[in-house]
């Protein structure tokens, strides 16, 4: 699709009436959005990550700009701005300048593909998937052209063993979504998300009410469609997605103590900022594509107001049982995230039937309302995962290099293809089953 | 030429002076670590090229293949490989007209077998209709005891052009309808039919009905004939000839589905082929680069 018919095709906004300016008009809009929300979002995430680092070895963490701290990373980002650029003497200058924006338009390029809410994403691909994991790929040869034009030898070994580790976690995460990509049959991320409307856990409970699937919420999310296997397909996705985005346990291309900081280790200022938007950049895109295909997309994990209601009820329920035995904070937690799932359950499987252009929306399909409920849960899906993540840099410690390779190729790539052949099992089990029954009733298949 | 056109074009050749520009680069840089960096931009270029062709999944697979796997490879075998950064490896031993010559010759047949045995085709807005031949069943159908011709044509800009030629016959046809459908089966065995109709006032020559954003799928259509007004229940089908289950056009927009369905349907045993002869190449590979351990 080229990208004039794209924007002017798809969103059919009219600002001067020629096409072909309202086309660039759209895209220099967007682009603007995303790469300053990018900036926001990465500079609040450092100071997240710092702030909960804080907490986790029992600190305060940044706390003297602004109130707790919370303009920090203003500061930072000002720091880095005003800072000066050293190249150094040795290094290949073209590429040296050139690397960084390599990197950072590699993990920008992907945000434009995102489905953000129902129906739009600035860019809508009929092959995204394909699209996220082939632009993605120019940041491995970002970061090679960093490490190399470097000149230094430490550079040039973190850049070495990032890509050798993106390129071997390309693997696994590319056969896990394969195996995704079997029960959802398209690639195009809106047609994902939608997919995960219907449909109840573990693929034998996917029955019909009058005559319609079942809209079951959280139950039909791709995590939950076929029992374990599209669990452990989520859990090999998301270790696939850390090495990716070289975080703990999976960064050795930047081990400070070991290559003082890896591929950009003779970057400063503001070239050394453009890694770490990118870095930041690319947490954000793992985590939409896991949230994409295993938690729904922007669905809500109701799938009805009923349902909603039904959720709190058992949800707060269990949280009081829970903390009637236990007496404590993290009992009561998982008790209400337990209760609150049987909840959705129970209501998709007696409850009333969702409208079914709704997607088990608030508000009518179309609106604005929709609109903003929709990124709403995309988002909070997203910045949960990317919680996630900065709860294991600060838990778990690194991986050595011969261990990594050894989970990636020995482990997750073995795992990553019986789960690949139990989902395809799984999805065709109408077609095998009926060749079963016709066998043992010696009828033809 | 309209400004879309003009702005497409403008693209086309920027992209292209990016890819010789890198070609060039690649072919003339002392070196060769710069010559495997300066692959991106061609590699990168050709793939937009691609993409400004609407070949969008060919553009992803270039990108996720040649510089996601390839060139990724390249360079690490170069970096890895002793000192050979230091090597300056370009070929100054050839003499540069010579080359040159070559080179326009080569280029000179490739565009040559290119422009006499290639089948252009454009369509603006990315719809891909297909049927056998390139155009949509010649079909013979009876109206009123005449015969006519009812055919039609290739998408134009987002649309179906179906052209309708009859004969005018002894009653009155003087509004005739296209009505096309098309039946999809959902996952769970549900059917969805989608319909579109068109219709035109018919004059001497015959007539052209646009049928407009057509949803993918199979198509099929039909003649309808409309007496005594414009009426919806007036329209009755004008028997056709030959009504097979076969469907008349397809709509696709992409061309995930066309590749999917040559490389997973007519071309299954060549592409199976040649994942077994990539699978034994790596083998050897894996073969040769391994550490001999001696007793």
């Amino acid at each position: 699709m080229t990208p004039l018919a794209l924007a002017s095709g798809s969103w059919g906004v009219t600002i001067t009436g020629n096409a072909v300016f309202d086309a660039f008009l759209c895209i220099f809009a967007v682009c603007f959005l995303l790469i300053n929300f990018i900036a926001v979002y990465a500079g609040v995430s450092t100071l997240m990550e710092r702030k909960i680092a804080a907490h986790m070895q029992a600190r305060v963490g940044p706390y003297r700009v602004g109130p707790h701290g919370a303009l920090q990373w203003a500061a930072d980002a000002l720091k880095l701005m005003i800072k000066e650029d050293v190249i150094a003497k040795e290094t290949d200058h073209f590429l040296f300048r050139l690397s960084p924006y390599v990197v950072f338009a590699g993990s920008f390029a992907c945000w434009v593909a995102l489905p953000y809410m129902p129906g739009w994403s600035p860019a809508n691909f009929n092959i995204g998937i394909l699209y996220l994991l082939a632009v993605s790929s120019a940041v491995v040869i970002g970061i090679l052209m960093a490490g190399w034009s470097s000149g230094s030898k430490w550079a040039l070994f973190g850049a070495m063993r990032s890509a050798a580790q993106i390129v071997s976690y390309e693997v696994p995460i590319g056969i896990t979504l394969l195996g995704m990509l079997l029960i959802y049959g398209t690639l195009d991320m809106q047609e994902i998300s939608k997919a995960q409307e219907y449909g109840l856990p573990f693929g034998i409970f996917d029955h019909y009410k009058d005559g319609t699937p079942v809209q079951g919420g959280l139950w039909s999310w791709g995590l939950n469609r076929y029992g374990p296997f599209t669990l452990i397909a989520f859990l090999i996705y998301y270790i696939g997605a850390l090495a990716e985005t070289n975080r703990t346990p999976f960064d050795i291309p930047e081990a400070e103590s070991e290559l003082v900081a890896g591929y950009h280790t003779e970057y400063s200022g503001m070239r050394f900022s453009f890694f770490f938007l990118a870095e930041y950049a690319n947490m954000f895109v793992v985590s939409a594509i896991a949230t994409t295909f295993f938690l729904g997309g922007w669905l809500p994990p109701f799938p009805s107001p009923h349902a909603a209601v039904c959720s709190v009820l058992g949800g707060v329920a269990a949280a009081a049982l829970a903390y009637g035995a236990k007496k404590r904070g993290f009992d009561a937690t998982l008790g209400f995230i337990i209760g609150s799932g049987l909840g959705v359950l129970y209501s998709a499987v007696t409850g009333p039937h969702g409208d079914i252009h709704q997607y088990g929306f608030l508000a009518p399909p179309g609106s604005i309302g929709q609109m903003i409920e929709g990124v709403f849960w995309f988002s909070a899906k997203c910045f949960a995962l990317i919680f996630v993540m900065i709860w294991l840099r600060w838990t778990l410690p690194r991986y050595r290099v011969d261990q990594l390779m050894d989970l990636c190729w020995k482990k997750l790539t073995p795992l990553a293809f019986i789960n690949l052949v139990a989902i395809g099992v799984f999805e065709t089990r109408h077609e095998w089953m009926k060749l079963i029954a016709n066998h043992l009733h010696g009828g033809a298949p | 030429m309209g400004t879309s056109e003009l702005v497409l074009n403008a693209v086309f050749y920027v992209l292209a002076i990016a890819a010789v520009a890198g070609a060039v680069a690649v072919a003339t840089s002392k070196n060769i670590v710069r010559s495997a960096f300066a692959l991106l931009a061609v590699l990168f270029s050709a793939a937009a090229l691609y993409a400004v062709m609407k070949a969008d999944f060919i553009a992803a697979a270039q990108v996720l293949i040649y510089v996601g796997g390839i060139l990724v490879l390249i360079i690490f075998a170069v970096m890895l490989t002793h000192r050979i950064t230091d090597v300056k490896l370009s070929n100054d031993s050839t003499p540069g007209p010579a080359a040159f010559c070559a080179c326009l010759c080569l280029l000179f047949s490739l565009v040559v077998v290119i422009l006499f045995t290639a089948k252009w085709q454009r369509d603006p807005e990315n719809v891909v209709v297909r049927s056998e031949g390139n155009e949509i069943t010649l079909r013979q159908y009876q109206a009123d005891g005449s015969t006519g011709l009812a055919r039609g044509g290739i998408a134009v800009e987002d649309a179906v052009v179906l052209e309708v030629l009859v004969p005018r016959p002894a009653t009155h046809l003087d509004l005739v309808k296209v009505r096309a459908w098309s039946t999809t089966k959902d996952k769970d065995g549900k059917e969805n039919v989608k319909e579109v109709t068109g219709q035109a006032a018919y004059d001497q020559t015959g007539m052209r009905i646009r049928l407009e954003n057509l949803p993918e799928g199979d198509w099929r259509w039909e003649v309808q004939q409309v007496t005594g007004g414009t009426s919806e229940a007036s329209a009755k089908p004008i028997p056709t000839s030959s009504p097979s289950d076969k469907p008349d056009f397809s709509v696709s927009r992409g061309i995930t589905e066309p590749v999917a369905k040559a490389l997973a349907g007519d071309y299954l045993f060549a592409f199976e082929a040649v994942s077994v002869l990539l699978l034994a190449a790596l083998v050897g590979a894996a073969f040769l680069a391994r550490k001999e351990v001696r007793e």
